[in-house]
C-alpha cells in the first residue's frame, strides 16, 4: 500500500492549536460523582402481617415444640443448653479443634415441612424472580451438570486406564519386581493426576511480563500462565473497589458474556480466577493496543479504511447484540487490533440490562444542568484542535471510573427506555470521529459537552473545511449520510445490521466474511508478547497519561467501604477454566443451560429428585 | 415418627423418569448409568485400588467445599442475619462459632456468619500448602485425615441448614436436585470413610438412613 493508512494531521491544522483548555473541574466531577454515591435501593420487603417472615417461620414449624430465636425459647435456656455442650455432648466430638460449639438436644422429630415450596413469602418470590438470584441459580445448575459430567468421566477414564495397565501387564507376564515398579509408576501418575485437578488456578500461576493497561478497578498485564506457556493478558480487579462502585455486576456480566461464546469479535476468556482480595480475568492478547491510542498517535483515517473499521466494529457488537447484551457505552478503547489487523471488542462489563440506578441518576442530573447557552458555535478546525489538545492533556480519560459520556446516545443520558440501537449512536459517533479526528459533540469542557449532548441536533455539524490542503478531510456525502442515520432520534435510526449492510457507505464491505479481508493495517510484532501498541507503563512520559486515572482511583479507595454482608456470596461461580466450568462447559454451554432449565421443570413436583 | 417429607424411604431420591432424550441430563443419566451401574454413587465415592488414601480426601474435600459454596451463594439473599438469626438446622440444632482466633469461646452468631466464618476457615485450610500441598511430591501432614474430618463435620452443617432452613427457596429456584445430588455424593463420601461423627448427622438422621437402605436394595 503505497498511501499511509492514517491520514496524518497537517502541520498547518497541528498549528491552529488553541491554548490547551485546562480541565480541573473533571477531576471535581469525579469526586462529586464518587461522594455524592447514593447507596441502591434496597429490595422492598412487604411488611403485611400475613407474610412477615417470623410468622411465616411459625407456620412452618407449626409441629415443632420450640423455635430458637423466637420468643418461644427463653434466653436462660438457650445459655443453659449451651453450658450442656460444654459438658456432655460435644466432648470428644471435635478432632482437630476440639471446639465444643454444637448445641444438641437428644430428641428427634418432624424437621422439615411436609410440602415444599408452599411457604414462601411475598419478598422472597420478589427476590427469586432477581436478576442476580436466578443468574446464581442458572450458574449453580450449569455447574454442576458440568462437575458430574466431569467426575464422571475422570471415573470412566481412571478405569479404562487401570484395565489398559492390567491387560498389558498381563500380556507381558512381568516378573514380581518388575511389576510392582511399573504399578508405581502407574499409580504415581494417577496421584499426580489428582493433585493437579484439586490445585486452584492462582496469580502466582502467572508471570507478569508487562503493565499494559490501567483503569478505574485495577490493572492488565501481558502474562504468561507459567505451565503452559499461554499467553494472556491479565486484568486484575479490587473486590472492594468493584463492591464500593457497584460494579460487582458489570464484571459478573463481562464474564458471563466471555464464558458464552467463543467468536472471533469478542476477546476470548481464558481462565476466571479468584483470591480473597481480588478476581481476576485471564483474556486473550490482542496484541495491536486500542483504537483510543491508534486515534491518538494518527488523525483522520482514509474513508475506505474508516469502512473497514466500522464494519467490522458493529460485526462485532452484533455478536454481543446477538447474546442479548446492549453495551451503551461503547467508545474507541472497547475495541482492540489484533495480531491480524482485525477488530475485536473488549470490556463489556457495561453491557447489563441497567446502569447502575446510581450512574443513571448522575447521568440525567449532568445533562438537566447542563445549559443551552453552553453551546459554542465553533469551526470545524476549531473543535479539531481544541479536541487534540484536551486528548494530548488527558490521553486515557475514558479508563477512569466516570467515564466521558461523549459517544452515549441521549435516551441512556436521560435514562430513558433504550434499545439495541444505543450501540449503533455510539458507533456512529466513532465513525464520525474517524472520518473527523474529532467526536461530534466533543466541547473545550465537560460542561460544554454535556450542553453539546443535551442540544445534539443543533450541534451535529458536517466538518467544513475549505483551505485547499484540507479539502481531502471533508466527508463525502454517503458518508455523512451513513453518520446521520446512526447519531438520529431513536425512531429513525438504523438499528439492525441488516438496514446498515444495505446503506451505501456500507453496502461495499464484504459482510458475509469482514475477516477475511485484508488489514489495512497489520501490527508489526517482534514476537508473542511484543507490548508495543501499548503504553509503556515503565516510562514516565506514558505514566504521566495516567496519573488523572490513578488519583481517581484513591478517590474511590478513600470512599467509606460498604458493609457488605454476604460479600463472598456475590463471587461464588466465578471461576471459570480451572475448578469451575471449563471450555468444555462453555462449548456446550447451550446444551447445559437447556439441562438446567430441564432439571428445573423436571423437579418441579419430586423435591427428592437427584440429576441423575 | 414422621419419615423424610412424609416420602417412604425406599422412595427416596429417584431421579425423574420423565427427562427429554438427547438432552445432556438424559445424557449424564445414561452416562452415569454406564459408569456407575445404576446410577448409584457409592462406587463413585470408593478408594480406587492403590490410591493414596488422602489424595482422595482432599481432592474430594475440595470439591465438597465448592458445592457448598456454590449452594449456600444462591440462597445467600435468603439468609440473612434477620430471618437467620442463629445457625440453625431445625429446631433442635443450634451450632455456635468458636475458631480458637477471633471467638476464643462458643459464639451466637447468625447463620449467614456462621456460614461465612466458616467458609472463610475452610478457605484457609484448603489454601494452606503445608496442609492440601499443590507441589507433587509433598507428602500430606500427619494429621490430614483429623483435619479432613473436621472439614467434613462443618460442610455437614451448612448442608444441614440449607435442607432445613432454605429448602422452599432452593426447590423455587430449581436447584433441589443438585442439592440431594451433591448431598447423597457427600453423605455417601464421609460414610465411607468414617469422617463424621454419627451424633453430628442428627439433623439429616431421617435422610441419611434414606439414603443407605437406597443404597443397600440396589
Amino acid at each position: 500500500m503505497s498511501t499511509p493508512l492514517w491520514v496524518q494531521r497537517t502541520q498547518a491544522l497541528m498549528s491552529t492549536s488553541t491554548a490547551s483548555p485546562s480541565s480541573p473541574t473533571r477531576k471535581g466531577t469525579t469526586v462529586e460523582s464518587v461522594n455524592n454515591k447514593q447507596a441502591p435501593p434496597s429490595p422492598t420487603k412487604i411488611p403485611a402481617p400475613w407474610t412477615t417472615p417470623s410468622r411465616d417461620k411459625e407456620n412452618v414449624r407449626a409441629s415443632a415444640p420450640t423455635q430458637s430465636g423466637n420468643s418461644v425459647q427463653p434466653g436462660g435456656h438457650v445459655s443453659q443448653a449451651v453450658k450442656d455442650v460444654h459438658m456432655a455432648t460435644a466432648k470428644g466430638l471435635s478432632t482437630v479443634s476440639g471446639l465444643p460449639d454444637i448445641h444438641m438436644e437428644t430428641a428427634r422429630g418432624t424437621l422439615f415441612p411436609a410440602r415444599v415450596g408452599q411457604n414462601i413469602p411475598f419478598w422472597q418470590k420478589e427476590k427469586l424472580e432477581s436478576v442476580e438470584v436466578k443468574r446464581k441459580a442458572t450458574l449453580a445448575q450449569m455447574y454442576f451438570l458440568d462437575y458430574y459430567f466431569q467426575n464422571l468421566g475422570y471415573l470412566a477414564a481412571r478405569r479404562a486406564r487401570r484395565a489398559k495397565f492390567d491387560a498389558d501387564i498381563a500380556d507381558r507376564q512381568l516378573p514380581e519386581l518388575e511389576y510392582i515398579i511399573e504399578l508405581k509408576s502407574y499409580l504415581s501418575r494417577e496421584r499426580a493426576l489428582l493433585r493437579r485437578r484439586r490445585a486452584k488456578l492462582r496469580v502466582e500461576h502467572f508471570r507478569i511480563v508487562a503493565q499494559i493497561g490501567q483503569g478505574g478497578y485495577g490493572e492488565v498485564f501481558l502474562a504468561r500462565k507459567a505451565d503452559s506457556g499461554e499467553i494472556c493478558a491479565l486484568k486484575k480487579m479490587k473486590k472492594k473497589t468493584l463492591q464500593k462502585m457497584d460494579e460487582v455486576r458489570h464484571v459478573l456480566v463481562e464474564r458471563d458474556i466471555l464464558t458464552a461464546t467463543r467468536t472471533p469479535w469478542l476477546v476470548a476468556l481464558l481462565y476466571a480466577f479468584q483470591d480473597a482480595e481480588h478476581v481476576y480475568l485471564a483474556m486473550e492478547y490482542v496484541p495491536g493496543g486500542d483504537f483510543r491510542t491508534l486515534l491518538n498517535n494518527s488523525g483522520v483515517l482514509k474513508e475506505e479504511h474508516a469502512r473497514f473499521y466500522i464494519c467490522e466494529m458493529f460485526a462485532a457488537v452484533n455478536e454481543l447484540h446477538r447474546l442479548g447484551y446492549i453495551h451503551r457505552d461503547l467508545k474507541p478503547e472497547n475495541f482492540l487490533v489484533d495480531g491480524t489487523g482485525h477488530v475485536k471488542l473488549t470490556d463489556f462489563g457495561l453491557a447489563t440490562g441497567a446502569l447502575s440506578p446510581t450512574r443513571i441518576d448522575s447521568l440525567r442530573r449532568k445533562l438537566e444542568d447542563a445549559r443551552d447557552d453552553e453551546v459554542i458555535s465553533r469551526s470545524t478546525m476549531e473543535r479539531r484542535s481544541i479536541y487534540k489538545s484536551i486528548r494530548a492533556q488527558d490521553p486515557r480519560y475514558a479508563d477512569s471510573i466516570v467515564g466521558s459520556p461523549d459517544y452515549m446516545a441521549p435516551e441512556v443520558l436521560r435514562g430513558k427506555a433504550y434499545t439495541y440501537s444505543v450501540d449503533y449512536w455510539s458507533l456512529g459517533c466513532i465513525l464520525f470521529e474517524f472520518l473527523a479526528g474529532f467526536p461530534p459533540f466533543s466541547g473545550a469542557s465537560p460542561d460544554e459537552t454535556w450542553a453539546n449532548l443535551k442540544n445534539w441536533q443543533r450541534v451535529l455539524q458536517r466538518p467544513h473545511y475549505d483551505k485547499p490542503e484540507d479539502l481531502i478531510f471533508n466527508l463525502t456525502d454517503t458518508a455523512w449520510d451513513a453518520i446521520t442515520r446512526l447519531i438520529a432520534p431513536a425512531q429513525t435510526r438504523i438499528s439492525n445490521l441488516r438496514d446498515l449492510t444495505i446503506h451505501p457507505f456500507f453496502s461495499p464491505a464484504p459482510w458475509s466474511d469482514l475477516r477475511s479481508k485484508q488489514a489495512p493495517f497489520v501490527p508489526t510484532l517482534d514476537s508473542d508478547i511484543d507490548t508495543g501498541y501499548y503504553d509503556d507503563f515503565t516510562s514516565a512520559d506514558d505514566m504521566a497519561k495516567y496519573a488523572e486515572v490513578k488519583e481517581k482511583q484513591r478517590n474511590v479507595d478513600n470512599v467509606k467501604e460498604k458493609d457488605e454482608p454476604g460479600a463472598r456470596g456475590v463471587w461464588i461461580g466465578f471461576t471459570f477454566g480451572k475448578n469451575g466450568l471449563g471450555p468444555r462447559a462453555r462449548d456446550g454451554q447451550k446444551e447445559l443451560e437447556a439441562a438446567a432449565r430441564a432439571v428445573r421443570e423436571a423437579s418441579e413436583d419430586g423435591h427428592m429428585a437427584t440429576i441423575f | 415418627m414422621s419419615s423424610f417429607f412424609n416420602l417412604g424411604k425406599t422412595r427416596t431420591f429417584k431421579p425423574k423418569k420423565d427427562v427429554p432424550e438427547g438432552t445432556p441430563q438424559y445424557q449424564l443419566r445414561k452416562y452415569a448409568q454406564a459408569t456407575l451401574g445404576s446410577g448409584n454413587l457409592r462406587g463413585a465415592v470408593q478408594l480406587p485400588e492403590g490410591e493414596d488414601v488422602n489424595e482422595w480426601l482432599a481432592v474430594h474435600i475440595v470439591d465438597f467445599f465448592n458445592h457448598v459454596n456454590m449452594l449456600y451463594g444462591t440462597i445467600t439473599e435468603f439468609c440473612t442475619p434477620q430471618e437467620c438469626p442463629t445457625m440453625s438446622a431445625g429446631p433442635r440444632y443450634e451450632y455456635l462459632w468458636e475458631d480458637g482466633q477471633d471467638y476464643k469461646r462458643p459464639t451466637k452468631v447468625s447463620a449467614p456468619k456462621y456460614v461465612d466464618l466458616l467458609m472463610n476457615w475452610i478457605q484457609e485450610r484448603l489454601d494452606d500448602e503445608t496442609l492440601f500441598p499443590n507441589k507433587l511430591g509433598v507428602p500430606f501432614p500427619k494429621h490430614f485425615r483429623d483435619t479432613v474430618r473436621t472439614i467434613a463435620r462443618r460442610l455437614f452443617r451448612v448442608y444441614a441448614h440449607l435442607y432445613t432452613n432454605h429448602l422452599d427457596q432452593i426447590a423455587a429456584l430449581g436447584i433441589d436436585a443438585h442439592l440431594n445430588t451433591s448431598y447423597r455424593h457427600f453423605f455417601l463420601f464421609t460414610h465411607e470413610f468414617d469422617l463424621i461423627d454419627k451424633r453430628e448427622l442428627g439433623p439429616l438422621e431421617d435422610l441419611n438412613e434414606s439414603i443407605l437402605t437406597e443404597e443397600q436394595m440396589r
